[in-house]
C-alpha cells in the first residue's frame, strides 16, 4: 500500500467512525447558510451592521472537537494505542487527517461561504481571493492550533480545557494590542499569524515525527512564549518600515518647510494658562496636495543655541494651506527662548493617498457595487434611513478613505489598510451602516431626496513614509497664539 | 540460525527509577523466548523498548536488524505485538478490524484469519468494546497472527484468561511454526513451560540469566540429603538456594546441578550422608525459588 493509498484508507475509516460528528458539523454549516443569509431586500427591511451571528462561535468549536476526535482516533501520547505497532506510515497518517479536515471542514465552509456571498447578491468573482485566503486563515488559526493540541492530548477531556485556554489567548492577543497607526495593524496580525503557524506546525510535526509529548509540549510552549513576546513588543517604527516597503515610499519631490506665521486672533474662550504657551506652526507641503496626506507628528522638539531642548506634543490638522501644528510648551521655556534662535525638529509618519474615484450611489434603495469597496446603497426602515456598504471577507471600505457627499455634508468613513483580501471570518458578508436620519456632528443628513444620488468618493494609500524636518533660527514668539485678556473679576 | 532480536546494555530510567538495567539478550530465529520476573521486574518495559513505544535511556536494541528507535511504519509488517495494555479500536467490530488491517500487510492470509476467528470462537459483528476481556485478548492475536509475522512480541498474553482460552491461545501460537520467533512475558509459568524454548529471568530490571529452557531445567534440582547426624555446613555454597533443615534431612535447590560434582560436594560438606535425592524442578518452582531468594536478599 502506497502512502497515498494508506492515507485514503485511514481517511475512509475515520469518515465511517465519525459519521455522526461529521453529520452534525455539516448540518451546522448548512444552518449557517440558511440562518445568516441576508439579501439586499432583507437589509432594506432590517438594516444595521452585520458581521456574523452565533454560528461564528458554534462552528469553530464544533470543528475543533471534530479535529480532536479525528486525530485522537490515532492518539499520539501514550503507549496503548493499537496503531502504534501496526504498519502505519506517519506521513500517511498526517495526510489522512489533512484529507479529513479538508473534506469535512474546509470544503463545506468554502461552499457555504460561496453560497452566502452569491445569495446575498455580491459578485463571487470579486471575492475569490478572499474566499481562498480565508481558508488559509481558518486553517492556520483554527485547524492547526486544534490539531496541535489534539496531537498533544489523549482525549477530549484533556483537549477541551487546553483548547479553551489557547483559544482565549489567541482571541486576546488578536484583539488586544494595536498600533496607534491603525493601518499598520496588519503587520502585527501577520506576525501573530506566523507565530501561530510556526508553533503549531512545529508541535504537529514533532509529535508525528517523534511522538514525545512532554518534550514537544515544552518546546511548543517555549516557542509560543518567545513568539508572543516578539508579537507584543514589535515596534511601530519597524511596522511602518515594512508598510513603506509593501505600499510605497515618498516621491522625491515631496518636502515640508516651516511657513510664515499666520495672523492669529487670541483664543477667546480659553482662559490664560500661566504655565503653558500655545504655538501654531504652519508647515507647507511641496510635491503633493496636502489634502492627500494623513500626518502624525512624533518627536516635535525645540532646541535653543545653549542646548536646552523641549519635547512637545502637537496636534496636526491638514488644510488646503498645509499642515497646521498646534503645540504647547511650558511657559518658562517659552519666555526664555521666544526671542532667541531656536531649532525646530519634527518627525512625521506620513500616509499619502491617491487614485481618488467618485461613484454616484442612488438613495432610492438600489445598491451599487463598487469594486474594491463593496455593495453600497441607502436602506429605508420605517422612518429611519441609513447608508449601508457591505462586502465579503473584509470590512467594507477597505479603501482608506470614503466620503459620502450630499451637498455640503461630508461623511468620512475610514477603513483600515491590509494587503490581504480577507480577515478570518466564518460568516463572510460584513455590512456597515450609518444613519442618515439623525444628526451627525451637527449636520442633518436626512431626509435626502431619494432622486438625488449621493457621491461616494474613495481613494487609496499609495505611500507610507517618515519625514524629518529640521528648521534652524526660528523665533518662537512669532508663532505664539496670543493669550486672551484676563477676565475681569469685578 | 541468526538472531531476530538483540539488545546491548539496554537501560531505561523513568525519572529516578531504573526500570531496566543493562539488558543484553539475544533471541534466536524460530525460538520462543520467555521473559520471566516478578511484578515490576522490567519485562513490560523491555518489550515496550523493543517495540519503540518508549525510547531507551541508553544501550540499544535491534529487531530484525533494525534499531528499535527507528522502528515504525513498514517495519511492523513483519512484527506482531500483543499486550494486555493495548487498546483496540472499540467502535470497530472484528470483521471490520480485520478488513481494515488487511491492506496494511502484504502477507495477510484471509484463510488464517478466518481459522483464528473460528478457533477462538470470536463474534465478527459485535463491536469490540462489547467484547469480554478474554475475547479482547483473543482478538489481538487473531489480528496479529493472520499475516504470519516474523517476530511476535507478547506482553502478558494470558493475563486474565480462563484455562480453556489459554489453551486455545497457546495452540494458536504453536501453530505459528519456526518462521515466527516469539518473545513472551508472562506469569503463567506452567503455560510458558509448555512452549518456551528460552527463558530470561529479570529481577529489578537486571537479567539474572537467559538460556535455553532445557539447560535451565537441567541445572536446577531440588536436592534432599538424609543425614545420620543433623548439621548445616558452613560456609554454605552460594549456588545452593533456599536451604531447609530438619533433624535428619537437609533440603536445598542446586542451581548448577551436575550429578557427579554435586554429590561430591555434598559428601565433602556433610558428614554421615545416608541418602541423596535430586529431583527435577518445574519452571514454576525454579521461578519461585529465585523470586523468594531475591526477596530475602532485599
Amino acid at each position: 500500500m502506497t502512502t497515498l493509498q494508506q492515507a485514503l484508507h485511514i481517511f475512509r475509516k475515520d469518515a465511517r467512525h465519525l459519521r455522526l460528528e461529521i453529520g452534525g458539523a455539516l448540518l451546522l454549516t448548512l444552518i449557517l447558510v440558511l440562518s445568516e443569509v441576508q439579501t439586499w431586500a432583507d437589509l432594506q427591511e432590517h438594516g444595521g451592521d452585520f458581521s456574523g451571528g452565533p454560528m461564528d462561535v458554534v462552528l469553530p468549536l464544533i470543528w475543533a472537537l471534530l479535529i480532536a476526535r479525528s486525530i485522537q482516533t490515532e492518539a499520539l501520547p501514550g503507549d496503548r494505542h493499537f496503531w502504534l505497532t501496526r504498519p502505519y506510515s506517519r506521513t500517511g497518517l498526517v495526510l489522512a487527517k489533512a484529507f479529513f479536515v479538508a473534506a469535512f471542514i474546509n470544503l463545506p465552509l468554502l461552499i457555504a461561504q460561496a453560497a452566502i456571498v452569491v445569495i446575498d447578491g455580491l459578485p463571487l468573482s470579486s471575492y475569490l481571493g478572499g474566499l481562498l485566503w480565508n481558508q488559509v486563515l481558518i486553517t492556520a488559526l483554527l485547524v492547526l492550533p486544534a490539531a496541535a493540541i489534539a496531537a498533544l492530548t489523549r482525549n477530549l477531556a484533556q483537549f477541551l480545557p487546553i483548547a479553551v485556554i489557547v483559544g482565549g489567548m489567541l482571541v486576546g492577543a488578536a484583539t488586544g494590542p494595536e498600533f496607534s497607526i491603525e493601518d499598520l495593524n496588519w503587520v502585527r496580525s501577520s506576525i501573530g499569524f506566523l507565530v501561530v503557524v510556526a508553533v503549531t506546525s512545529l508541535a504537529v510535526w514533532r509529535q508525528y515525527r517523534l511522538r514525545r509529548s512532554g518534550n514537544t509540549a515544552l518546546v511548543a510552549l517555549g516557542t509560543a512564549v518567545a513568539g508572543l513576546i516578539f508579537y507584543l513588543s514589535f515596534p511601530q517604527s519597524a511596522a511602518f518600515a515594512i508598510q513603506s516597503t509593501v505600499v510605497g515610499t515618498a516621491d522625491s519631490a515631496f518636502g515640508l518647510r516651516l511657513g510664515e506665521p499666520r495672523a492669529i486672533k487670541s483664543v477667546a474662550t480659553v482662559t490664560p494658562n500661566r504655565y503653558r504657551q500655545l504655538l501654531e506652526l504652519p508647515v507647507t507641503v511641496t510635491g503633493t496636495d496636502a489634502q492627500n496626506l494623513e500626518v502624525r507628528v512624533t518627536g516635535l522638539a525645540f532646541k535653543t543655541l545653549s542646548g536646552v531642548t523641549r519635547k512637545v506634543r502637537a496636534k496636526v490638522e491638514v488644510s488646503k494651506l498645509g499642515l497646521i501644528h498646534t503645540a504647547n510648551v511650558d511657559r518658562d521655556f517659552f519666555n526664555a527662548a521666544k526671542d532667541s534662535p531656536v531649532t525646530v525638529h519634527a518627525e512625521y509618519y506620513v500616509t499619502q493617498y491617491a487614485d481618488e474615484r467618485s461613484t454616484d450611489v442612488p438613495l432610492d434603495g438600489t445598491p451599487v457595487f463598487i469594486p474594491g469597496l463593496g455593495q453600497c446603497g441607502a436602506a429605508v426602515n420605517y422612518d429611519n434611513r441609513s447608508f449601508v456598504c457591505r462586502s465579503a471577507f473584509r470590512n467594507p471600505g477597505w479603501f482608506v478613505s470614503d466620503r459620502l457627499v450630499m451637498g455640503p455634508v461630508v461623511r468620512r468613513w475610514w477603513g483600515v489598510y491590509s494587503p490581504f483580501p480577507a480577515d478570518v471570518v466564518i460568516h463572510p458578508v460584513i455590512a456597515r451602516s450609518f444613519e442618515l436620519s439623525k444628526f451627525d456632528g451637527g449636520n442633518e443628513l436626512a431626509p435626502a431626496a431619494p432622486e438625488k444620488p449621493a457621491t461616494l468618493v474613495s481613494r487609496k494609500p499609495v505611500a507610507y513614509f517618515r519625514y524629518t524636518l529640521d528648521v534652524p533660527n526660528v523665533r518662537l514668539a512669532n508663532y505664539a497664539i496670543p493669550e486672551p485678556k484676563e477676565e475681569s473679576t469685578n | 540460525m541468526s538472531d531476530v532480536i538483540t539488545t546491548q546494555n539496554l537501560t531505561k530510567h523513568y525519572r529516578k527509577h531504573k526500570a531496566l538495567d543493562n539488558l543484553s539478550v539475544t533471541v534466536p530465529e524460530g525460538s520462543v523466548y520467555a521473559l520471566l520476573g516478578a511484578n515490576g521486574a522490567g519485562k513490560t518495559t523491555a518489550l515496550k523498548l523493543l517495540m519503540n513505544l518508549h525510547p531507551p535511556t541508553s544501550g540499544e536494541a535491534k529487531v530484525l536488524g533494525i534499531d528499535s528507535r527507528e522502528l515504525q511504519g513498514q517495519h511492523f509488517e513483519q512484527i506482531g505485538y500483543v499486550s494486555e495494555n493495548q487498546d483496540l479500536p472499540g467502535w470497530m467490530n472484528l470483521k471490520y478490524l480485520l478488513s481494515y488491517l488487511k491492506p496494511f500487510y502484504p502477507t495477510w492470509d484471509d484463510g488464517r484469519a478466518e481459522e483464528l476467528v473460528t478457533q477462538f470462537r470470536l463474534p465478527l459483528d459485535r463491536p469490540i468494546k462489547h467484547f469480554s476481556r478474554g475475547m479482547q485478548m483473543k482478538a489481538m492475536p487473531a489480528s496479529s497472527l493472520a499475516y504470519h509475522p516474523k517476530v511476535l512480541v507478547l506482553d502478558e498474553p494470558f493475563s486474565g484468561l480462563d484455562p480453556l482460552t489459554r489453551e486455545e491461545l497457546i495452540g494458536a501460537l504453536l501453530e505459528c511454526g519456526p518462521e515466527t520467533s516469539t518473545v513472551v512475558s508472562s506469569h503463567d509459568l506452567a503455560d510458558i513451560e509448555s512452549f518456551a524454548s528460552h527463558i530470561g529471568y529479570l529481577d529489578k530490571g537486571k537479567l539474572e540469566f537467559g538460556e535455553e529452557l532445557s539447560t535451565l531445567t537441567a541445572r536446577f534440582r531440588e536436592v534432599e540429603v538424609t543425614l545420620a547426624e543433623p548439621a548445616l555446613p558452613a560456609p554454605w555454597p552460594a549456588h545452593w538456594l533456599r536451604p531447609e533443615a530438619s533433624p535428619a534431612v537437609v533440603r536445598f535447590v542446586e542451581t548448577h546441578f551436575d550429578a557427579e560434582r554435586t554429590i561430591g560436594e555434598i559428601r565433602l560438606l556433610f558428614r554421615g550422608v545416608t541418602n541423596i535425592e535430586a529431583s527435577p524442578m518445574p519452571l514454576r518452582s525454579i521461578f519461585l525459588t529465585l523470586a523468594r531468594t531475591s526477596q530475602m536478599a532485599a
